[in-house]
């Protein structure tokens, strides 16, 4: 079976600043894959590319056989009218640094909302969905709450479950702790876990080391703009062959003893 | 004497029927209109932003009396012919609409870019985000400029008296002139208009404090 995702020759520029300068990687059905890299690397940015969010100059990105946010037009590329774009992203889950819930209405229709308007779903059966998945991220008690009455853990949980729960063909994690206390980061990453096992594709921008070692299948080094390096998480962070990898990675081992 | 009294009370209240009836007309259409302008302003292309940006500036530059002129004795020109109330009306619901076109735009571009990229994340389109999660949001931002709008366009409507329009200024005038009670009339006109906005800017402050709970 092909990749899930297959990014080809990835170019994107805001202005005169280029970003990516020709991202390629493929990620396996059922794959989870970590993307490292130092701030400004581009891991972001490629996040957004993947899910519509930016608009990108050179390059494919292909779920499965879809070309994502463009039609080709003999060889040129032509952005998909805004309906078009809505449906793709539908199949692309992310979750965000900054959470991003709506905080107007409930835990539970947060969930449901895209089950309802985005998948057709009846009221009631979506809300049923919604309760279930937020059920399975440990927050049943919750469903009634609104955003701001859980904490940074909590939402983060909230915001796994909305993107879960549409079905997506590919998960996308933006440093979706990277905003938390360091005692709720543990919660979050243990649900990410769960999804990992229950055979969810998800890529994954964290510095995370422990969970990069222990739940990723392959790591991602990205360094201005281009993969520098990959590999299985054990290579890659025990024997870097690029110095540029060995220089990031001695940040973390300053930080947590041996890596 | 009392009767004289009596039948101005009644043309009075005549009168504050007329000026909530041009409030409530201007008031719903110029915040459709500036609904409408205010999210061109804020998602129109180049062009569609042109257009919009140059309606408000011009309309938010003129005086509003200005404008009930021109829709009264310029659009005749056009070979539109208006009565006195209906371009009242008009030039109030272009005025109030310009204002409320800012009121919109800026409550839309408050909202911070993360509910838009949550939004858009699980695939809602462009106008179920608007309807469904900017919109819900930007409204409780819009509500205290919109009340302030509001209460502009009750006592604006007091320059309709100009072009003929008994409402309740030129009722109370109209009062004044065969009852020659001068100061009882105009205080009561105060307490009338001063009674419609308080009741106004209440609500609003009842829906405000609906809302309060809602934090980010």
């Amino acid at each position: 079976m092909g990749p899930i995702l297959r990014i080809v020759d990835l170019h994107k520029r805001f202005g005169s600043l280029e970003v990516l300068r020709g991202v390629s990687l493929d990620v396996a059905q059922g794959e989870v894959v970590t993307l490292i890299g130092a701030s400004g690397s581009g891991k972001t940015t490629l996040l957004r590319c993947i899910n519509a969010l930016e608009e990108y100059q050179e390059g494919r990105i292909y779920l499965g056989d879809t070309l994502l946010g463009y039609r080709e037009n003999s060889e040129r590329l032509a952005r998909l009218p805004e309906s078009q774009l809505a449906r793709q992203r539908a199949d692309v889950g992310m979750v965000f640094q900054s959470f991003n819930l709506f905080p107007h209405i409930t835990v539970l229709d947060n969930v449901a909302l895209g089950l309802v308007y985005v998948r057709r779903r009846p009221g009631d059966e979506a809300r049923r969905i919604a309760a279930s998945w937020l059920e399975r991220v440990g927050l049943a008690d919750k469903v009634g709450a609104y955003p701001f009455q859980l904490s940074g853990g909590q939402q983060q949980r909230v915001a796994i479950a909305r993107a879960v729960a549409m079905g997506p063909k590919l998960l996308l994690f933006d440093e979706v702790t990277s905003a938390l206390d360091p005692e709720l980061v543990g919660e979050v990453l243990s649900v990410m876990q769960d999804l990992a096992r229950s055979g969810h594709t998800m890529l994954v921008v964290s510095h995370e080391m422990m969970f990069v070692r222990e739940v990723a299948h392959r790591v991602i080094f990205m360094d201005g703009g281009v993969v520098a390096e990959q590999g299985p998480p054990d290579q890659l962070l025990h024997q870097p062959r690029t110095e540029r990898l060995r220089t990031f990675l001695g940040r973390f081992r300053g930080v947590f003893g041996a890596v | 004497m009392a009767q004289a009294i009596l039948l101005g009370l009644v043309q009075l209240l005549r009168g504050l029927r007329t000026t909530l009836e041009i409030s409530a007309v201007v008031l719903v259409a110029g915040t459709v209109l500036g609904l409408v302008t205010g999210l061109a302003l804020e998602y129109g292309n180049l062009v569609v932003r042109l257009l919009a940006r140059a309606y408000v500036d011009t309309v938010r530059g003129i005086p509003v009396l200005v404008l009930i002129f021109a829709c009264y004795f310029g659009l005749p020109v056009f070979g539109l012919k208006l009565s006195s109330f209906q371009a009242g009306i008009t030039a109030l619901s272009v005025f109030a609409a310009a204002h409320i076109a800012e009121i919109v735009r800026g409550g839309i571009s408050s909202i911070p870019r993360a509910q838009t990229d949550g939004a858009m994340a699980i695939g809602l389109g462009f106008w179920q985000r608007l309807r469904l999660v900017i919109l819900p949001l930007a409204i409780r931002r819009m509500l205290p400029p919109w009340v302030n709008a509001a209460v502009e366009i009750v006592k604006g409507s007091a320059l309709l008296s100009l072009l003929g329009v008994v409402e309740l200024l030129l009722a109370m005038q109209n009062v004044v002139g065969y009852t020659f009670i001068v100061l009882p009339f105009y205080a009561l006109t105060a307490l009338l208009y001063f009674a419609v906005n308080f009741t106004i800017s209440r609500t609003a402050a009842l829906l405000e404090r609906r809302f309060a709970y809602l934090r980010y």
